[in-house]
């Protein structure tokens, strides 16, 4: 069995690795997530081929563009009259890193007009590997973002609670716990009913993360709260105050840094959770619309008994989900292990 | 406990304050409007709610265009029905499961299982009920979709109930392999806490061994925090139910809700929310009171 | 020794402590001090003994501000100190200082020895950052610390080495009265030896006055000029070490001096045998 402190550095360095995948998600996806091509809905992955029709090894892959099967409606032939070879660092159309930099420069591509379609297409004939990468872009984002906000919240009001007590302790411990009363998807899906439908990709992003980060905030706050609670009877607490600290200076030098370690193990437990809230809500239809990816919307497709029984590369964003979720899993796993092991000393 | 009569309360007052949303009238044709009173000041509409409320009405469904309650209701059956299903199956392994890994710990049976329970963890139930959907379509074994064939009233009993067991599967499969992970590490958890105690040792040096040991003695001491767990296990099987009917089309409340949300049917919102809560908070009370009297220790702090 | 004028009167003092939650029959709480009466002269060293639950510790709070009587008076350099807001405390913290018992609890884990006896130069703001460096390193050399282990986590010092952290800290801001609340308590004896020396030399050094707290009537013969004896909220004897010990008055006071005797001569006994 591995070192738990290992498994931490390997869990973190692997979704670091994965969010800077994302962050240049332009770069590393071949075409614009929202480029459609009406001539090729639900094409299957572009093979990649090292040796030609006639026999010849190419040391370069290549492939052979997707083109409708005249005999067979729905279905994809490869035209194995043309070869086209895969580059690596070709120019395409152009994205932003960031909303700020702009850059036309992608991994691999072949020449236009043909098209390499690594994970298929979609009902309007994008490419869904571009869509995936820009999609985790949305979905990663949105799980951070989310988590941020409820952890800030969460220290916020479990802070001011455990130290100051009195009424705002008691009638914040009131609201916590008619919150974790409520199935947190009806609660979700409650919030999400009062506002408005149709919103722009931006706003529904912004809306979907404060709904999220406002519904899980109630555990990290019980748990500050506790560890403030024990954390204000230390002796040199008590001694500072002695001193003459302002309360300020307390909660700033020797309450707060106590935090670090439960806000890493929240952390690490909620992202994934609103990763796959926001999934679970674009996949309902009542998160990112169209035409911005998330792999939740992604996954709308496969509710349809066509999609779901022949087309397999439209599970692409579940498989990305369950990484990301393993990924996260063993990290707060780790995380949770070596706490409890440092506590027993 | 009192708490949880609080908290039931409280759902009402809560959505109070989403009524007063400016929404509701912004979004309704004039025609409707008046038909179902909206014209009028929010706090008679509210007032007028709240007396239906306690005739145990719940409002009017736009879509449906009849009395929300009876068309809630009918679907707040199929979902208990479906949760409580999960529910019991679920305990019932992972009790079993649980129980048979604390008593080999760190041997081959107890780490394939925990094994296999941290993969499950990982699996988020979005895709679970996928790839059983998959499953049902590929094998054609099970039915997907609805709760019942179509030629449901035409069979025998029998017939009947194994119709209803077949579209039952797999919505239930997926709620328990959601469930399961977690109640099995913690029936496992606290086995093995029990197991070291020190009256199992006495127990053991008077001659007491195997399943009369493990069930009579060990299982119910280690059943207090379990009980606790039993409500939020609920809750999370409620939340899960909501998802897995609509992906299997199982007709349940969350199919409702869905609807209801797209179509701005504010009143099966509130309700299907308020029912749901209700269940939940009813449930956590009854693995309260379960608690109380289970375990004397409880009742002289209360 | 009673030639100087007093630097701490109480008066009167007593508190209870009223559980909350506790059914109403309950609610009488506990007596923690009743009408406590006591005068201490500038350089002088008083301790106050008794057994667990006699009051002293929640005395010694009550005199540091740490925590409130019920009614009574502290006086403290002629100013009664009982009834003053945080604001007005100020100036009075840094001439009253308190040393607890528990050493690894009073000091701050994640922190450094300097940042430990920096502290409250810090919070006062006395001093730019070089100043109160090097105030730090005086401290700790007067304390008997080596210099170089300033940067040192605290974690890495032991128990009497830490006791003499929190001593060098509440020099830091130059009082004239100090309270130690079993301060040698969790010491072994010849630590605790230590530290009395030290305690001594800083007494002559700074003109400090001392109270002791303890259960250890043996352990604060050694130092103190005056013992006043506490059971159950009250002081009930009190006089010079040797009238105490030579002859007790109180139930109490006997019984203290009876386990003291008795732990000498196992001590001693200890010591013929060819231990230390």
């Amino acid at each position: 069995m591995m070192k738990q402190k290992t498994r931490v550095w390997l869990a973190g360095i692997f979704l670091g690795m994965l969010h800077v995948c994302v962050l240049f998600a332009g770069f590393f996806a071949p075409y614009n997530p929202a480029a459609q091509n009406r001539d090729l809905p639900y094409a299957p992955p572009s093979k990649i081929h090292f040796v030609d029709p006639s026999g010849r090894f190419h040391a370069r892959p290549f492939v052979h563009p997707t083109i409708p099967d005249p005999e067979n409606y729905d279905a994809y032939l490869e035209d194995k009259t043309h070869n086209c070879p895969v580059r690596l660092l070709v120019r395409g159309d152009s994205y932003a890193i960031g909303g700020v930099f702009h850059s036309n420069l992608h991994l691999f591509g072949v020449e236009e007009p043909n098209r390499i379609l690594l994970m298929g297409t979609d009902a309007y004939g994008r490419d869904q590997l571009s869509r995936l990468v820009f999609g985790g872009q949305i979905s990663l984002t949105a799980g951070l973002v989310a988590a941020i906000l409820s952890l800030g919240l969460g220290l916020l009001l479990g802070a001011i609670s455990g130290y100051y007590g009195g009424w705002f302790d008691e009638s914040a411990m009131r609201v916590t716990e008619l919150f974790m009363a409520l199935p947190w998807i009806y609660l979700l899906l409650a919030i999400r009913a009062f506002l408005p439908l149709q919103v722009s990709p931006v706003q529904a992003f912004l809306l979907i993360v404060c709904v999220i980060g406002v519904v899980g905030w109630t555990r990290p706050a019980r748990l500050i709260r506790g560890s403030v609670l024990s954390a204000k009877e230390r002796g040199y607490v008590l001694v500072a105050r002695g001193f003459g600290g302002s309360d300020w200076y307390l909660l700033r030098r020797h309450i707060l840094p106590e935090m670090t370690g439960i806000l890493l193990t929240q952390a690490a437990i909620l992202v994934p959770q609103y990763i796959l809230a926001e999934a679970t809500l674009s996949f309902l239809g009542l998160g990112l619309g169209e035409p911005t990816p998330s792999w939740g919307n992604m996954l709308a497709a496969l509710q349809q008994y066509k999609v779901i029984s022949s087309c397999w590369w439209m599970f692409a964003p579940a498989v990305t989900l369950v990484i990301i979720s393993g990924a996260y899993f063993v990290l707060s796993d780790s995380l949770h292990r070596l706490e409890s092991a440092s506590n027993q000393q | 406990m009192l708490t949880f009569v609080l908290s039931e309360l409280a759902p009402g007052n809560f959505f109070d304050e989403m009524k007063l949303n400016p929404q509701i009238s912004a979004e309704t044709i004039a025609g409707l409007k008046a038909r179902y009173a909206l014209d009028q000041p929010l706090y008679v509409r509210y007032a007028r709610w709240v007396e239906s409320l306690a005739h145990g009405e719940m409002g009017f469904s736009f879509a449906y265009d009849t009395e929300a309650m009876p068309l809630i209701w009918s679907r707040a059956k199929n979902t208990l029905l479906l949760t409580i299903t999960a529910m019991m199956i679920a305990w019932m392994l992972a009790i079993l499961a649980g129980v048979w890994s604390a008593t080999r710990v760190g041997r081959a049976g107890d780490r394939v299982c925990v094994a296999t329970s941290s993969v499950l963890l990982s699996v988020p139930e979005l895709v679970v009920a996928l790839l059983l959907l998959v499953l049902a379509v590929k094998t054609r074994a099970f039915p997907v979709g609805g709760m019942v064939g179509l030629d449901h009233d035409t069979l025998g009993a029998g017939a009947k109930l194994r119709d209803l067991v077949w579209h039952l599967a797999i919505p239930a499969a997926v709620l328990v392999i959601g469930a399961f992970p977690i109640l099995f590490r913690h029936v496992r958890a606290s086995m093995m806490e029990v197991m070291q105690a020190p009256f199992i040792r006495a127990a053991r040096s008077h001659g007491i061994h195997g399943r009369t040991l493990v069930f009579r003695q060990a299982l119910p001491a280690a059943a207090n925090p379990l009980i606790s767990l039993f409500g939020m296990s609920l809750a999370g099987l409620l939340s899960g139910s909501l998802l897995v009917e609509v992906i299997t089309g199982w007709p349940g409340l969350g199919p409702l809700v869905l609807e209801a949300i797209m179509g701005r049917d504010f009143y099966v919102v509130i309700g299907t929310v308020m029912l749901s809560t209700l269940f939940l908070v009813g449930g956590t009370l009854v693995a309260d009171m379960a608690l109380v009297a289970f375990d004397p220790r409880i009742r002289t702090d209360g | 020794m009673n030639s100087g004028k007093s630097i701490l009167r109480v008066n009167g003092l007593s508190k209870r402590y009223v559980s909350r939650n506790a059914l109403p029959r309950r609610r009488a709480g506990v007596v923690a001090l009743q009408d406590v009466g006591l005068e201490i002269v500038i350089g002088e060293v008083i301790a106050v003994v008794g057994e667990s639950g006699s009051g002293k510790s929640t005395l010694a709070r009550c005199i540091a501000r740490m925590e409130d009587a019920d009614s009574g008076e502290v006086f403290f350099d002629g100013t009664d100190i009982s009834k003053l807001n945080t604001s007005e405390l100020r100036p009075f913290r840094s001439q009253i200082q308190l040393i607890l018992q528990d050493s690894a609890g009073a000091l701050n884990p994640r922190f450094t020895a300097a940042e430990i006896v920096e502290e409250p130069l810090v919070i006062q703001g006395i001093g730019t950052t070089e100043e109160r460096r090097s105030r730090a390193v005086e401290l700790m050399q007067q304390v008997g610390l080596a210099a170089d282990w300033v940067e040192r986590p605290v974690t890495q010092f032991s128990g009497g080495q830490r006791q003499r952290l929190s001593i060098a800290r509440a020099l830091a801001l130059r009082p004239a009265f100090l309270i130690l609340d079993e301060a040698l308590s969790g010491l072994d004896l010849s630590t605790q030896a230590q530290v009395l020396n030290l305690l001594l030399e800083l007494k002559q050094s700074y003109g400090l006055t001392y109270l002791f707290i303890s259960h250890d009537l043996g352990l604060v013969s050694r130092i103190a000029d005056r013992i006043a004896v506490m059971h159950a909220g009250q002081i009930v004897e009190c006089g010079s070490p040797q009238e105490i010990l030579e002859r007790p008055q109180h139930p109490q006071t006997i019984g203290l001096v009876k386990s003291a005797l008795a732990m000498r001569r196992e001590i001693n006994a200890h010591a013929a045998v060819g231990g230390r």
